[in-house]
């Protein structure tokens, strides 16, 4: 496999390279390669770097390298070739087509309709980081209280991700059900910040909380995918005393991961082992109520 | 049915107080757009060439482009000032024969209803049109826009049929279409073959077969496709009713199959 236009410009105004991308994932593919194995893609192509065109791409074709895994995914009547990146070459391959951004399903190729974990998505729109850093921590007491374990990571744009370990054990339709239960939740206990408006018109200067994130064929940026963004930030998993008013999402970025990864080890990984319970935590959420 | 408008015929000394309804409705069978992938509903939205956006009614104004770029703005103030106030008469002008309008005119048909007390003087209107075979060319004002029309008999009604004007016809003369010189025995032909084909006109003998079609492929599609009916996501389900509804799924889910891609 070669590697071509390595010097090119991404991020011009940060003078960060396609080389100095491929460095980064090179460097720490060992990490994300455990968010990617078995995962049908889909990949944000920034051929020209971050001020060019971009695209999403899901279908691969018959054109891939055979080294390349792909998996055939049939929704509805279509049926879409993902690749999936198994090792450092497909990562290298795919970052090489201008891919800053990697966005794997929930679930794995062998277990399509059993999610991992389920994501919740808080995004701003309009509103401060901090806003955001509030319902997180709003959502953190809320989840410990049912006694449901979160993760939470930066979008690496301008909102957080907050995961719950599933450990493919229920379907989509009932997380997503069961993602529906919590959003609503949330909103109960703290309206003042959150909304479940779908349309930004009507959330009011509220925090949207996604939770439609958790169906099939859905995707969402993986941990330690950089982002087409200015500063080539990263999606960073944090530890909860992390998230608090102040917090800058932009010192996340594929220069400064690499070494806080040597000094925090992976934040993420409890996402991929033991999953939650599902009737416990919705007996524990009637009890609530 | 709902009458659309009420007030008056009238002509001279007379005033008949009618309602008008609707005469005609269409049949054309509605579809709705939903996006491919999950079936959710599209909407329209309006967005601004420049940049993008979606822009909101309240920042939206209407202009008349007087050459390419260059636009009159009007408000709804200058509409107001320009559309005509509501009138409570149909006012009836002239009466002319029937033969005397081109079909080309006609366009939507109203029916009219006397008002109590209206019978006798509506009956009289509708019986000396029938029996001159002459129809009342008349105008009223109907949301805003002066329309022309003429009054005439239908079975035991009076119907109110809007003309075009005459500006709304379009010329014929760009077609160049030329008059020809005819051998009279292919006229005769012709004449004789048209007097066989001659049949009093049923219109329940013609039906639209294209909307009766796609109906009958409605029925037949939605007895064999259950599975595209949308599960769950209704606009905002009782949290209850999911609560309910999810537990059941976890007892059920145990025995579930893995899906795998190939």
């Amino acid at each position: 496999m070669k590697l071509t236009h390595l010097d090119k410009l991404y991020w011009p105004e940060d003078r960060i390279t396609k080389g100095d991308l491929l460095k980064y994932y090179s460097n720490i593919s060992k990490t994300i390669l455990l968010y990617l194995k078995n995962r049908p893609l889909v990949m944000r192509r920034f051929p020209d770097g971050i001020e060019g065109e971009n695209f999403v791409q899901k279908e691969v074709g018959d054109h891939v390298p055979t080294l390349v895994k792909t998996t055939v995914v049939a929704h509805h009547d279509k049926k879409t070739r993902y690749m999936m990146v198994q090792n450092t070459q497909s990562l290298l391959y795919a970052a090489n087509l201008g891919s800053i951004e990697l966005h794997p399903f929930n679930s794995r190729f062998n277990a399509l309709d059993f999610p991992d974990y389920m994501a919740l998505d808080l995004d701003p729109v309009s509103l401060s980081f901090d806003k955001v850093v509030e319902v997180a921590q709003g959502i953190h007491e809320i989840l410990d209280e049912i006694g449901i374990p979160q993760y939470c990571k930066t979008s690496g744009a301008r909102g957080l991700h907050i995961y719950i370990p599933l450990h493919a054990k229920y379907d989509y339709q009932q997380i997503k059900d069961f993602g529906f239960l919590l959003a609503n939740l949330v909103h109960q206990k703290i309206p003042q910040l959150t909304s479940l408006e779908r349309s930004p018109s009507k959330r009011e200067k509220k925090v949207y909380i996604d939770y439609l994130q958790n169906r099939e064929g859905q995707t969402l940026v993986a941990a330690y995918s950089a982002r087409g963004r200015p500063h080539a930030t990263v999606s960073t998993p944090l530890v909860w005393d992390e998230v608090k008013v102040g917090l800058d999402p932009t010192q996340f970025t594929i220069d400064t991961i690499p070494d806080r990864l040597e000094r925090k080890g992976d934040l993420f990984k409890p996402i991929l082992g033991k999953g939650i319970d599902l009737k416990k935590s919705l007996n524990m959420i009637q009890k609530m109520e | 049915m709902r009458s659309l408008w009420r007030g008056a015929l009238s002509f001279g000394l007379i005033h008949i107080p009618v309602r008008l309804y609707s005469a005609v409705h269409t049949h054309e069978l509605k579809f709705k757009m939903l996006h491919k992938k999950d079936l959710s509903e599209i909407r329209y939205a309006r967005i601004c060439k420049a940049d993008g956006k979606e822009i909101p009614w309240s920042d939206i104004v209407k202009g008349y482009e007087l050459e390419k770029g260059d636009y009159v703005i009007l408000t709804e103030e200058d509409f107001e000032k320009a559309s005509l106030k509501k009138s409570k008469t149909i006012e009836i002008f002239e009466f002319t024969h029937q033969d005397e309008i081109d079909t080309m005119y006609y366009d939507t048909p109203y029916y009219l209803e006397p008002e109590k007390g209206a019978e006798k003087a509506y009956a009289l209107l509708r019986e000396s049109l029938a029996q001159s075979n002459k129809v009342a060319v008349a105008n009223f004002v109907f949301h805003h826009r002066e329309h022309l029309g003429v009054i005439k008999p239908h079975e035991s009604l009076l119907v109110f049929n809007t003309l075009r004007y005459q500006s709304e016809v379009v010329n014929p003369k760009e077609l160049n279409i030329k008059a020809l010189k005819l051998p009279k025995q292919e006229v005769d032909v012709a004449l004789q073959l048209i007097e066989e084909l001659t049949k009093p006109f049923v219109p329940k003998n013609y039906a639209d077969t294209y909307v009766e079609e796609v109906k009958a492929l409605i029925k037949r599609k939605s007895k064999g496709q259950k599975t595209h009916v949308k599960k769950a996501e209704a606009p905002s389900p009782k949290i209850h009713d999911i609560m309910s509804l999810l537990k059941e799924s976890l007892q059920e889910s145990k025995k579930k199959k893995k899906r795998k891609s190939a």
